[in-house]
Formats: structure tokens, sequence, C-alpha cells
């Protein structure tokens, strides 16, 4: 059930409304949410629901141990709860390619090797929860949580619809304590989450949805494309996965403010970066902040030195990468975006940034952010190419011509991302995400008739599938 | 300043008064947007269907004579001449002819509406293409309901009787009422491509929309799709559609108008095989509903084919192909006129 269906705006307001006639009773407004999770995620295939139970109650069952047990033992349950999260993510999600690129590499030494491989489909959201229940355990093995004594609320908290399959990640730590407390759905809550959602289906189905075609029709079939059109497909999925994700964190957040949730944010105008370091602040937070706070740190972080802090960085976007999917151009990607890492890291080691803004930093800013555009398109390249040999071919061409579509193709960009670089453009300049809510009722009223206005125009009537439910 | 600062998200408290007035203010918005669709939607052209449907049925509400008058769907709407026709009799003649699929809604009421208002013409044509005839109750309906005049209390007492399903009934609001999501593409046209969503077609003041080249390409490939779908269907009428004719030739008959039906000039090429006896089917049909009426004749007993140069499609002609069809119609029309052909 995807958030752009007409089942799942049924679906909704069936649920807001037993939800709501439920909020004197906190057990069974949860118990609604864990009922309307399983629906929400049985939609795709009801044999996932026995995943998501088992992480629930192998990470509940680990949580209470490992804060029981001491030593050796407390150890032993994190490796119980570590093995099973990662056993299932790695069957379901990497065997396949391990295994193809391992009988691949033995073929190309001279030893004969048929890949064994499993065809398992792969769940949706599965890296989004897998990275949910692991950070519960780690955090209870870490002193910095107890363990939730209720199911009920574990496994909501596992399950939580808006943001089941495509994040934000949340951490239980921020999450498990709105379960547990009496939640309340307010007008300010109302007004906010409302807004998010419109702005989420307008990056989803004006931007995302749109701009795919052109994506699919350059990436699908490039023989018959030259430089500048790669350039304008680029561009367009660099939109298009901006569109597509933060549209669906929008929406996921802005579900979840009008029942009273509080989700973490996930993007801050990622494309408003000067710098790598800077990109990594305001893309895709809760899991560049989950790969910090549980690759990065434990690896050594920035502890060791020069040479350590860039492997580690390195390391991190390596899994970061693998985490997008099981395919060399994701490790490429991971690896790309690690190495300008230790570039900017090494850069920035010598001390000569600018702290106090001047008069002149934003003309200083502006080949700042060309550059660091330029990269992230590069980045979207490795990450959108059909297999290594295209990226190979992309890089190498050598055919500037244009084709007779590549005009409609430039304005199609500019028409659909145009009312998202106002909105952005005020968000940055504002300092604040949500500053629109601060307008007198007839100003914000008409942004959202106008933007409402311009998603019936322009959505596009043929939905894709969110792209980040395939991680 | 090495980077541009990183904005925070801080909510501010709002009332429920604040959201109402919010939520009113974002109606009226909304509401004064399809405002302006609904004035653009009547200025555009580009989409051709509505675009007919609303200049045809003006002509229909403001003629205060008329000698011929044809209705029929795009085939006849690009096929005949309203101002050729006029050598029949010594009036106006009408071409009124809009989209397929909808004679109960187009054909049959636009007949009525310009006998209730008292404007008896001389004579009526019938004209559609061979598919036309039997094309079931669909969406084409609801577009052409959608930009007629008529009220919800005439859709009340049609004959024949029009009654929608509710899903019909929500899609007629939202494309009469609701063009911000009914009618999207249109709306798109006027900030891709503005020129040609202001554009109008080139339609005579008797309404005959002119089509001046051959496309011989899409004549092929269009016959061959007919042949594969004359190899696996025999002809057969659509109940709606052969009630609305049966209201026309009612109508005809008490008001002592005679009706000519016709079928649409085809590509000849495609005058053989599967698709010739489809023809012939659709025919043999139309024989036996004119034969069963007084005052109502058969135009051409036999397909009328054309060459490629003078189509534009399988069964629309180009300007010169409608100069030629005109022609035989009105021929025909003088010969069964003076007596001199029987039906």
């Amino acid at each position: 059930m995807s958030f752009s269906s007409f089942e799942f705006a049924v679906f909704f307001l069936v649920v807001f409304t037993v939800y709501v006639g439920t909020s004197r009773q906190l057990r069974a407004q949860n118990l609604v949410l864990l009922i309307a999770s399983y629906v929400f995620y049985g939609w795709w295939d009801w044999r996932f629901l026995g995943l998501i139970a088992l992480s629930s109650i192998v990470d509940f069952v680990a949580g209470q141990a490992i804060h029981r047990s001491s030593g050796r033992q407390r150890a032993l349950w994190l490796l119980f709860s570590l093995t099973t999260n990662l056993g299932l993510l790695g069957v379901f999600k990497y065997f396949d390619f391990f295994a193809d690129s391992f009988a691949n590499v033995l073929n190309t030494i001279g030893f004969r090797a048929d890949a064994f491989t499993l065809g398992l489909v792969l769940p949706v959201g599965i890296s989004f929860y897998t990275f949910q229940t692991l950070s519960y355990s780690i955090d209870i093995y870490r002193g910095k949580l107890k363990p939730v004594t209720s199911l009920l609320d574990f496994a909501v908290f596992v399950s939580f619809f808006p943001q089941l399959v495509a994040g934000p990640i949340e951490r239980a730590s921020a999450f498990l304590p709105q379960v547990r407390q009496p939640r309340t759905v307010t007008s300010s809550g109302l007004q906010a989450g409302l807004f998010l959602i419109v702005l989420g289906y307008l990056k989803k189905t004006v931007i995302a949805d749109n701009l795919a075609t052109i994506v699919d029709q350059v990436y699908g079939n490039h023989t018959d494309h030259g430089v500048p059109d790669l350039l304008i497909a680029t561009i367009a999925f660099s939109l298009q996965i901006y569109g597509d994700f933060s549209g669906y964190s929008d929406i996921a957040r802005g579900l979840s403010k009008t029942m009273g949730f509080e989700l973490r944010e996930n993007f801050r105008l990622p494309y408003f970066a000067t710098n790598p370091s800077d990109f990594w602040r305001r893309w895709h937070i809760s899991l560049s902040s989950w790969l910090r706070d549980y690759v990065y740190i434990p690896l050594g972080g920035n502890r060791g030195g020069a040479f350590a802090t860039c492997r580690n960085l390195m390391l991190t976007m390596l899994i970061g990468g693998l985490w997008h999917g099981a395919a060399w151009n994701f490790i490429l990607w991971g690896f790309f975006h690690g190495a300008i890492l230790v570039i900017y890291r090494l850069f920035q080691g010598t001390g000569r940034e600018q702290k106090t803004p001047t008069a002149t930093s934003h003309l200083i800013l502006f080949p700042r952010w060309l550059l660091m555009m330029t990269l992230t398109l590069f980045g979207w390249m490795l990450f959108r190419a059909e297999s290594l040999g295209q990226i190979q071919e992309f890089c190498m061409s050598n055919d500037w011509s244009l084709s007779p579509r590549s005009k409609k193709w430039v304005l199609q960009c500019v028409l659909y991302s145009s009312p998202l670089l106002f909105l952005e453009t005020v968000q940055q300049f504002s300092g604040n995400m949500l500053c629109f809510l601060r307008w007198q009722p007839w100003a914000l009223g008409l942004l959202i008739g106008s933007l409402l206005a311009f998603i019936f125009v322009f959505a596009s009537r043929t939905s894709t599938e969110f792209i980040y439910f395939q991680f | 300043m090495s980077e541009l600062p990183l904005p925070k998200e801080t909510g501010f408290k709002t009332s429920p008064r604040t959201l109402v007035f919010t939520s009113a203010f974002t109606l009226a918005s909304l509401a004064l947007w399809n405002v302006v669709a609904v004035y653009l939607c009547q200025a555009s052209s580009s989409n051709l269907g509505y675009y007919l449907l609303r200049e045809k049925w003006r002509l229909v509400n403001t003629v205060s004579k008329v000698d011929t008058v044809v209705v029929g769907d795009s085939s006849g709407n690009q096929g005949v001449i309203a101002e050729n026709l006029g050598k029949v009799g010594s009036g106006l003649s009408l071409n009124v002819c809009t989209t397929a699929g909808s004679l109960v809604a187009t054909d049959a009421w636009m007949i009525r509406r310009l006998l209730e208002r008292g404007v008896v013409p001389t004579r009526i044509v019938v004209v559609h293409a061979y598919d036309a005839w039997g094309r079931t109750r669909e969406r084409q309906l609801v577009n052409a309901l959608s930009q007629s005049p008529l009220t919800a209390a005439e859709l009340a007492v049609s004959d024949p009787p029009i009654s929608l399903t509710r899903s019909e009934t929500f899609d007629l609001f939202t494309a009469k009422y609701i063009p911000l999501v009914s009618q999207n593409l249109t709306l798109q046209m006027f900030v891709t491509n503005p020129v040609a969503a202001l554009r109008p077609p080139a339609l005579t003041g008797g309404g005959y929309m002119q089509v001046s080249d051959s496309n011989e390409n899409r004549v092929r490939r269009e016959a061959n799709d007919f042949e594969e779908m004359a190899s696996h269907s025999t002809f057969q009428p659509s109940a709606i559609n052969e009630d609305a004719i049966d209201a026309l030739i009612a109508a005809s008959d008490l008001h002592g108008v005679p009706i000519y039906f016709a079928t649409s000039p085809v590509w000849q090429g495609i005058l053989q095989g599967e698709s010739a006896a489809f023809c012939e089917q659709c025919h043999h049909w139309l024989q036996y509903k004119t034969a069963s009426a007084k005052n109502c004749h058969l135009l051409f007993a036999e397909p009328v084919g054309l060459p490629v140069e003078l189509m534009e499609s399988l069964d629309h002609v180009n300007h010169d192909g409608a100069i030629k069809f005109t022609q035989m119609i009105t021929t025909r029309i003088k010969a069964i006129e003076s007596g001199e052909s029987t039906r």
C-alpha cells in the first residue's frame, strides 16, 4: 500500500478515526497502531509479516536479557540480536549478490563455478526496521537505554506504519517514550502535519514521478543518448530521488504529527550543501547519524589520527553504500562519497576555514556549492547506473549531440521543481523548515491551496513505487 | 563562512481557530484556482473533443434558421462541408458533428434542442464511422455531457433515457465543474505551450473542421488494427446508440423531416477481406433500420472507399476528401428527393 494510492487514503482515514476514538485508552490506541501497521505491511505480501514479528520478538527478548545479564553472557545476547537481524538482512538482501560475485571471481581466475542463488524477494523496508531494532539492542548493551517491558509497545516501535518501509530510521530512546505516554491530537500537530503531507505529495507526485520518465528513457537506453542528455537525466534523477525519498519522509512525518508523534528530521535542504560533510548533515540524516553512532564512532571515529579517521570514514561510507542495495554501483557510490569526505577532511585540516560571515561570504560559497553539486551529480550517476559497464561508457562518451527532446526535458525539470525551489529558498534563508506556519492564515491558506492546485494539474497520473522501498 | 547555516525545524503553536481559518483559506484558494481553470479551459482548444462539443452546441443554441443539419462523430466533423451542402437546398446548413460514442448525448439531444427551439431543419444527415455505431456506454458519454449545456433536469427527462451510475455522476461533476482535477492536460498546455493551447482549429461558420494533410502511415497502421479487430468480431450496434437512432428517426418522423444515414468514407484499401465483411454487416443493419421508417434513407448502399491521398486516417478524410464526400452526399440527396433514386 503506497502513500500515493487511493487505498492508503481510505486506510489512513479509518485508522485515524479509530485512533482518535481510543485516545483515552493508551493500550487500545497502541493496539490500533500495531494492527494498522501489520495490515499496512501485509498489504505488500503477508509473508513478510513473519519476518517483522520475528525481528520484534528477538530484540524484545534480547533487550531484556542484555539488561539482566552481565559479562560474557551480556555480549552473547547482543551477538544473538546482531546475528539474527543481520542474518535476515544478509539472507534476503545480500546472499545472492555475494554468491554471484564470488562465482564471478572464481571464474575470472580460472575455476569453473556456478553461483548458488536463493532468488528471494526482498521484503520492503527490511533495511530500515533492521537498523532500528539493532540500535535498540546496542543502546541497551551500552547502558544508554533501559529495555521496554511491553512487547506491544516494542512491536509498535518496530512496525509504526508511517515510517516502516522507508524511514526515517527512528531511535528507541526518542520513539519509545512517545509510545508509552498518552498522545494528543493538537491543532499545531495537525497544521504542521498537513503542511508536510502536502509538501511530500508535491515532491513525490509532481517531481519524482514526472521526472522518472526522463531518467528511465536515458538510463534505460543510454546508447541512443549523448553527454548532454546524460547530464539532463542525471539532474532529473537528482531531483527524482530527492523528491521521492524526502517526499516519503515528509508524508511519514506529517502523518505522525497528526497523530501526536514526532519523528526525527531526515532531510534539511541537501542541495544547499557546500561541502561533503555539510551534505551528509542534510541528506538522509537518520541513516548518516546511525552510521556515525553505530559504525564510525565504534571504529574509532577521529580519535586515532588522520589515517585512522580517513579509513573509518571510508569504511562507514562503504557500508552506507552497501546498505542501499546489493550491487557494485551502490558500493562505488559509497566509495565515492567516502573519498570526497576524506579529501574534504584533509583540506579542512589546514585551518583555512573562515568562521565569521562576511559580506563576500555568499560569493565565496557559490563556487563551493557548484563544486559540491557537480560531485553530488556524479555520485547520482554512479548510483543510478544499471551496470558498471554503463558507468564506464558514460565516462568515456564523447557524443555531445543534443536529442530532439533535450530542450523539453530541461523545461520539465525547471517546471516541476520550481515550486520546491521557491519553498526551499525561503526555508534556507529563514533558517526554519516550518517557517511557513508562522504566516498569517490567509497567506498560508493561499500557499497550501496553490500547492494543491499545482499538484492536481501537474501530478503524474501514473504513480511509481517509492524508490527507497527497495532499500 | 564555510557553509550555509543548517536550518532547524521549529514548530509554532496554532490555535484551533487559526487552524480553521487556514483550512478555510486553503479551500477558498483552491476554489479560486478552479475558477481560473474553468476560464482557461473554456478559452482552450487543446482538448479538441471538448472544443468541438462546446462550439457545436453553441451553433445549435444560436442558429435561428437551418436547412440541412449534419450530426455525427469526428469523421463527419471533418468529412462534410456544411457550406457546400447549401447547394442542396436554399438556406444555411450546419455541421454539428462532434465525437464518437455519444449519440444519446449529442446527435439525439442536439436535434431535440433544435426542434424545441422551433428551428425545424429541412433535412437531417447522420454520419458515423463504422466502429462508432457499436460503441457501448463508455467514458465518452460523460465527457460529451460535461461539455453540453444540458441541465440535470433535462437529463432526467431524456429520451432515450440517460441514467448515470453513481461513479459516472461523480465523473460528470468533476469533468463539468472541477477542471483543476479533470482537465489537467489542457491546463498543463497553458504552461508548456500556451500558443498551441489557445490556437483554435480551422472551423468554418457552418461547423466544418478543415484538415489539410493526408497521412498514409497512419491510414495503413489503422487499417491493420481495423483488420485485426474485424477478424475477431462481427458488427454489433450498441443498445444505447440504437436507442439514440430510434429517437432521431421518431423525431424526424414527428416533424416530417427526412433523415439520411451514412457511414464515413474509408480508405479503399480495406474494402476487402475481414474488414469488408465488417463494413457490409454495418450496411445491412443500417438498411434494416432505414427501411423500417418513413422519411428515412440510407445514403450509400455500399461502403464509400477513397484513395489514400484523400485520407487523414482510416476513416477521416482531409479537405480534398471532404469536398468529394460532400459532393457525393449532395448528389445522393438530390437524387432521392427528386425521386430519381429509391432508398
